[in-house]
């Protein structure tokens, strides 16, 4: 591992002070289960680090009246044991216990997981669905954006050099919802996914269902046709779920490699994408916010 | 009258010796010993190319790292090393063979300078044409790997084919096959693959060397499970007398056959005794990413079976061709495919055998021993190929096997008779514990279930004069210490060491210690591999013990004045009960016995033992011919049912049933961890993993993010293991060996029971959910068989848009 | 340059490690001495280096170690008070759940962590956490029957012992 100088702001402001002094040079890194790797791996040789684990603002996941924040240092391990997001977002948490093995889900972060924006990513489908924004903050001000938006390529944001994500946002559901995440992977356990499906249906009087994909694209992809196809039927059987499925997999472009080849992982977003429908119309059932 | 009691003896179970300090953390493996800030640290430079002439090796920006100190390159270490076969120099001389292939070792004050300044080493090499086909590199002489192969040194019983590719051709010729073929009514040709795979032991490679720079002697603290092989082949290779190198072997963390024979030691060797270093330590560790490239994995294989069967299911003949893929070296690769050769006829009383083993070379990294040594690729094919035939007659597969089995008295296709055995006993117990007969619908919705069986076969495939020697020593207190230079890697060959003394001498296990391996305390033992340390080491210790029991007891005899017979040592006691006397081994067994006629008599007793396998001749090379050509062979079966998901192909393994005769069982608590660890390891191997290339020759998967092995939720619910104990007759207590056994059967167990669910046969290993899932789609279309060649995912990387 | 200094209470000592911005928690300690933490694979794919850092079972290969700073830090050296083996590490001994020893630390420190939490976990919830803990040569089963010895030990419950003679 080369050696670079670990910077440890103890505050919002100080990271962005530390950003803009060492511009480009700097990669900032949250529970750092990816950046060490890349580090060790020397697929990244950075000056700088900045280290985001001793900004005590970073921290908690706060209920607020019709939205949840989940801010920057949130483990994966947090968002499993929290009860409101077991209530709300269960497909969110599905993900996350996805997500490598308990150890590492005690140290890598959610928000981590969309900066890092690997296609194989396991947050990235669920916050699509949930709808997320990312909430950005920089030198010249704040702003936010959808997680679909947040992510332009493979492993590249739109983040300017001089921003942090301090959090993501999602709007608690309105109605009683039901999800899941359903992955592929090479052995039952700790394996990055070959592709992945995520599922949510939020009920009510107008049902609406939500998929998006993990490594079969280069951004964030929604299922929009197969969306479209669903939320438009009264009665969804099997011959629905089957053109849903059809759907589904025509929109990715996944790519060959060690892991699994294209074709194979087409196949799989079919067959996920037809067991997520049925998960969803059976349950796991989500709670909506009594209003 | 027994001369001895004890309780804790063979077939006890024990806590294992050395546990303790595993669980308290404080072993000391080699990357954990400490040699103060006169250590230096040695990193590899890799070939970028699969084969190419090094044209250039430009050092500049490496050497002006602070703390980079040199940077050697394979003339300045120009020694060829090789236990069968002397293939390989420690850094590439003129031509670098595959990628990986270490072309420089930067030494640093520190790893960090070291790790940094390789990358910075410039190699440009003009590139060959390489070859990474077996079948092809065997057939085809386009492409040499070793162009310069009539020159290399090797063991008589290997036969290297000069001009082509092929480092070794191991042969059998039995009775009259053509006839055989000729005659059969039914005639049947299979061809299955296996992949290269890899150890995945967790501890990596580690190596510290050191020569003292006036004396010249050479220091080596690694992790290996053969210490005097290690230092037996640095000798050969550099010229060097045996007592000047000194091998000191730490606790090592998994071996698997992969720290067998020497493997990165003269690496880190050449940077010790290079003469601007010579004098401080060098230390050497393998980062896990380039473990693969380091040393040996398992060598790919691929097996065209011929059988040959009577109209009433008796099997006449069997023509095999095998190919293993050895890489770029055979220097430990070339004995897996005799190996293999020795048990062409896997478990079963063929008349008539022909087979054809091929070591074969390739510009990939190289092959060599692995827990199984040839047979779990072997049975892997032939265990599948026996089950299509079962299919194909309509005959029941495990009356098939029944039918055919190997007995005692019948010739295995080397022509020795096989001994005693339990396997049939074995089979109907598998099948009874399985209920293999009995189809159950599976248990996850959607799924399909199914029950296969396996059978395992193998013997130790060592030179023929393989031997072990050991020391035990008393000690002034009654308490022992044993000198026996096998590497316990975890499989718990000092706990058995410790129950024999223990059984020998009367004396507690708790009394006993025996030591990790050093060349300079320890007297000879050939390698810890083959599973035969609990049997050649194991009569080695015991001849060790009682030789010590004899002079103790002779000594007391004289001393109490009483017949030696009358004598008996008792849970560390000695004891005369004619003579109602009772004494505690004390100093008199270090300084001598005052006798009743006032002359002390004794002094330091120690025993010792030594063991050469007594009665094996090497086969003919042109037959494969012998009276007895290996010690003896364990046997056992494996059932497995499982079920899969035709959607994703993923599998699960419900349960596991393995048997296997091991003769006696001096460790209970050793060989159900060997069984359970080895079936494991052969399911990790059958559903997930293989090395994989791009079409230069890359490894796709070095590290453990891509190379899958089992985690623990891979694991089957239940194995139920057992074992049957038909005494060995050349053994201590009639033990054979299981540790590697255990691995064999459970990969075509496992895709017999894939049959059995699906119909589908799948003739390519890895049983990975990706091939499944096409395999059974296969099937929709009316497939029957699916066969990938094993380059087939290199080929698709090779069209893969690499986007991202 | 080894010029940063990490103040941290490891096994209950305040303690005091000098690194470089790069060193990662792992080679810290196993350069103070700490060599129960093993370097298998520094990515974070086989658990030899697992610890406990505030309470939670990690893997040290991937934390830099002054993220370190006044952690409290727990490894398998700290589980022996006394010369007593904890009885974690007992029934991993007593099962044969323990072969060449090289995961056995970061074995015993994640079930450490499941038996805080979880005292009474099923087969399941065993493997569920022993997940990021690789093993390559017991096959996982007698860990298994370790990890539920010592939950049974440690909750007062040891009902008819081991299964020494029940091989």
């Amino acid at each position: 591992m080369r050696d670079f100088v670990l910077e440890r702001p103890r505050s919002i402001s100080e990271v962005l002070s530390t950003l803009q002094r060492h511009g480009k040079k700097a990669i900032v890194k949250s529970g750092g289960t990816d950046v060490i790797v890349w580090l060790h791996k020397s697929l990244k040789e950075p000056d700088y680090i900045v280290d985001l684990t001793a900004v005590e603002q970073l921290k908690g996941i706060i209920m607020n009246e019709d939205n949840v924040e989940v801010k920057a240092l949130v483990t994966l391990s947090e968002v499993i044991e929290d009860n409101s997001l077991n209530r709300y977002f269960p497909a969110l948490v599905q993900a996350c216990k996805s997500h490598s093995d308990p150890l590492i889900r005690n140290r890598a972060t959610v928000v981590g997981n969309i900066c890092s924006a690997v296609p194989s990513g396991d947050m990235i489908a669920p916050l699509v669905c949930y709808d997320a924004k990312v909430e950005i903050t920089g030198t010249n001000g704040s702003r936010k954006v959808p997680v679909s938006e947040f992510i332009i390529g493979p492993k590249r944001t739109s983040l300017g050099a001089d921003e942090i994500v301090t959090g993501i946002r999602i709007s608690l559901p309105v109605v009683e919802t039901s999800g899941c995440y359903l992955k592929a992977i090479r052995r039952e356990a700790l394996d990055i996914a070959q592709a992945a499906v995520c599922c949510t249906l939020f009920k009510g009087d107008n049902r609406e269902f939500r998929i998006a994909f993990c490594a079969v694209s280069a951004r964030p992809l929604r299922a929009t046709e197969a969306e479209k196809l669903l939320n438009s039927c009264g009665n969804i059987d099997d011959n629905v779920i089957e053109q849903a499925a059809g759907l589904a997999s025509d929109v990715v472009d996944p790519i060959t490699d060690v892991r699994a080849s294209r074709e194979y992982r087409i196949e799989m977003i079919a067959e996920l994408t037809r067991r997520a429908i049925s998960n969803c119309l059976e349950g796991p059932v989500g709670e909506g916010v009594q209003k | 009258m027994k001369t001895i009691k004890t309780k804790t003896g063979i077939g006890k179970w024990l806590p294992r010796k050395y546990d303790l300090e595993k669980a308290e953390g404080t072993l000391q493996f080699a990357d954990d010993l400490r040699f103060g800030s006169e250590l230096l640290h040695a990193a590899v430079v890799r070939s970028t190319v699969a084969h190419g002439e090094i044209l250039k090796v430009d050092d500049s920006q490496a050497l002006k790292i602070p703390g980079v100190l040199k940077v050697l390159v394979g003339e300045d270490f120009p020694h060829h090393f090789g236990l069968y076969l002397k293939d390989r120099t420690p850094i590439a001389i003129g031509r670098a063979r595959y990628v990986g292939e270490p072309v420089a070792l930067v030494v640093a004050e520190t790893e960090e300078a070291a790790s940094e300044a390789a990358k910075k080493v410039k190699v440009t090499y003009s590139e060959l044409e390489a070859i990474f086909d077996p079948v092809k590199a065997a057939t085809n002489n386009s492409v040499l790997v070793h162009p310069n192969l009539h020159k290399y040194e090797h063991v008589d019983f290997i036969t290297p084919q000069p001009n082509t590719n092929i480092a070794n051709w191991f042969r059998i010729r039995k009775g009259d096959t053509e006839a055989a073929f000729k005659h059969a009514a039914h005639v049947f040709e299979e061809t299955i693959t296996c992949p290269q795979i890899a150890h995945g032991f967790i501890e990596t490679f580690c190596s510290i060397c050191r020569q003292d720079p006036g004396s010249g002697e050479i220091t080596i603290w690694t992790s290996a499970q053969s210490p005097f092989t290690v230092r037996d082949i640095i000798a050969k290779g550099i010229n060097y007398p045996l007592h000047k190198i000194r091998v000191i072997a730490p606790p090592i963390g998994g071996g698997f056959g992969g720290k067998a024979g020497m493997t990165v030691e003269a690496l880190c060797l050449a940077a010790a005794m290079d003469e601007d270093l010579k004098g401080r330590p060098v230390k050497l560790f393998i980062p896990r990413e380039e473990v693969m490239l380091s040393s040996w994995v398992r060598q790919g294989f691929v097996a065209r079976i011929q059988m040959a069967v009577s109209e009433d299911g008796f099997m006449q003949g069997i023509r095999n061709t095998f190919w293993f893929d050895t890489g770029i070296s055979a220097e430990y690769g070339a004995n897996p495919v005799r190996s293999a050769g020795y048990t062409s006829m896997g478990a079963y009383n063929i008349p008539n055998v022909w087979a054809d083993c091929y070591a074969v070379y390739t510009n990939k990294p190289f092959g060599g021993a692995y827990r199984g040594f040839g047979l779990p690729e072997l049975m892997s094919a032939l265990e599948v190929v026996v089950d299509i035939v079962a299919h194909k007659l309509e005959i029941d597969p495990v009356e098939f096997r029944k039918k055919n089995l190997l007995k005692k008295g019948q010739t295995t296709c080397t022509g020795m008779p096989m001994h005693d055995h339990a396997l049939e006993k074995i089979v109907d117990k598998v099948v009874e514990k399985m209920d293999l007969h009995n189809e159950e619908p599976a248990i996850r919705k959607g799924w399909k279930r199914g029950k296969g069986i396996a059978l395992a076969i193998k013997a130790p495939a060592t030179p023929a004069d393989a031997s072990s020697s050991a020391i035990v020593k008393l000690n002034g207190d009654g308490t022992v210490e044993v000198l026996a230079a096998t590497m316990d890697m975890g499989q718990g060959t000092y706990s058995a060491f410790a129950q024999i003394v223990s059984e020998e001498l009367g004396i507690p296990y708790d009394w006993i210690k025996v030591y990790y391996p050093d060349t300079q305390s320890h007297p000879y033992d050939w390698q810890t591999v083959a599973s035969r340390s609990c049997w050649s080491m194991g009569m080695a210790v015991k001849r060790a013990a009682s030789e010590l029991r004899e002079k103790l007891l002779a000594l007391f005899a004289e001393y109490w004045q009483t017949p030696v017979e009358t004598i008996s040592i008792e849970y560390g006691v000695v004891k005369c009960h004619k003579l109602g006397k009772s004494e505690r081994i004390d100093e008199r067994v270090q300084n001598g016995f005052k006798m009743p006629d006032g002359i002390l008599k004794g002094g330091p007793i120690i025993g010792t033992g030594s063991f050469t396998p007594p009665d094996l001749i090497y086969p003919d090379p042109d037959t494969g011919q012998s009276s007895k050509v290996v010690a003896h062979f364990t046997l056992g079966a494996v059932g497995i049912d499982m079920e899969v998901d035709p959607g994703t192909g993923r599998i699960v393994a419900n349960k596991v049933c393995a048997g296997y005769d091991v003769g006696k069982a001096i460790t209970p608590i050793n060989i159900k961890g060997q069984i359970e660890g080895g079936t494991v390891q052969g399911l990790s191997a059958c559903l997930m993993e293989g090395m994989s290339y791009d079409e230069r020759g890359r490894l796709l998967n070095p590290d453990f993010t891509d190379y899958k092995i089992a985690t623990i939720m891979d694991a089957p619910t239940e194995i139920e293991c057992f074992w049957e104990e038909v005494p060995e007759e050349i053994s201590p207590y009639g033990n054979r060996g299981v540790g590697e056994h255990s691995m064999i059967a459970p990969a075509p167990a496992l895709n017999n029971a894939l049959f059995k669910a699906t119909g589908m046969r799948i003739h390519s290993y890895p049983l990975s959910r990706e091939r499944v899932y096409k395999a059974l789609k296969a099937k929709e279309k009316g497939e029957s068989d699916f066969w990938e060649w094993p380059y087939e995912l290199d080929l698709a990387y090779m069209r893969a848009k690499k986007e991202w | 340059m080894k010029d940063k200094r990490v103040t941290i209470t490891l096994n209950g000592r305040k303690t005091i490690l000098v690194v470089e911005d790069r060193t990662t928690l792992l080679n810290a300690l196993r350069e103070h001495g700490v060599t129960s933490l093993k370097r298998g694979c520094e990515e974070g794919e086989c658990g030899a280096c697992t610890l406990i850092m505030n309470g939670l079972p990690q893997k040290s290969c991937l934390i830099l170690a002054r993220e370190a700073e006044g952690a409290d830090i727990l490894t398998v050296e700290g589980l022996v008070k006394k010369g007593r083996l904890h009885p974690i590490q007992q029934a991993f001994i007593d099962e044969g759940a323990i072969q060449c020893g090289y995961c056995t630390p970061g074995m015993v420190m994640t079930t450490y962590a499941l038996l805080k939490k979880n005292p009474y976990p099923s087969d399941e919830e065993i493997r569920e956490a022993l997940t990021g803990n690789i093993c390559r040569c017991t096959g996982y089963l007698a860990i298994i029957r370790a990890v539920k010895k010592s939950a049974a030990i440690l909750s007062g419950n040891n009902g008819g012992g081991g299964t020494r003679e029940d091989y």
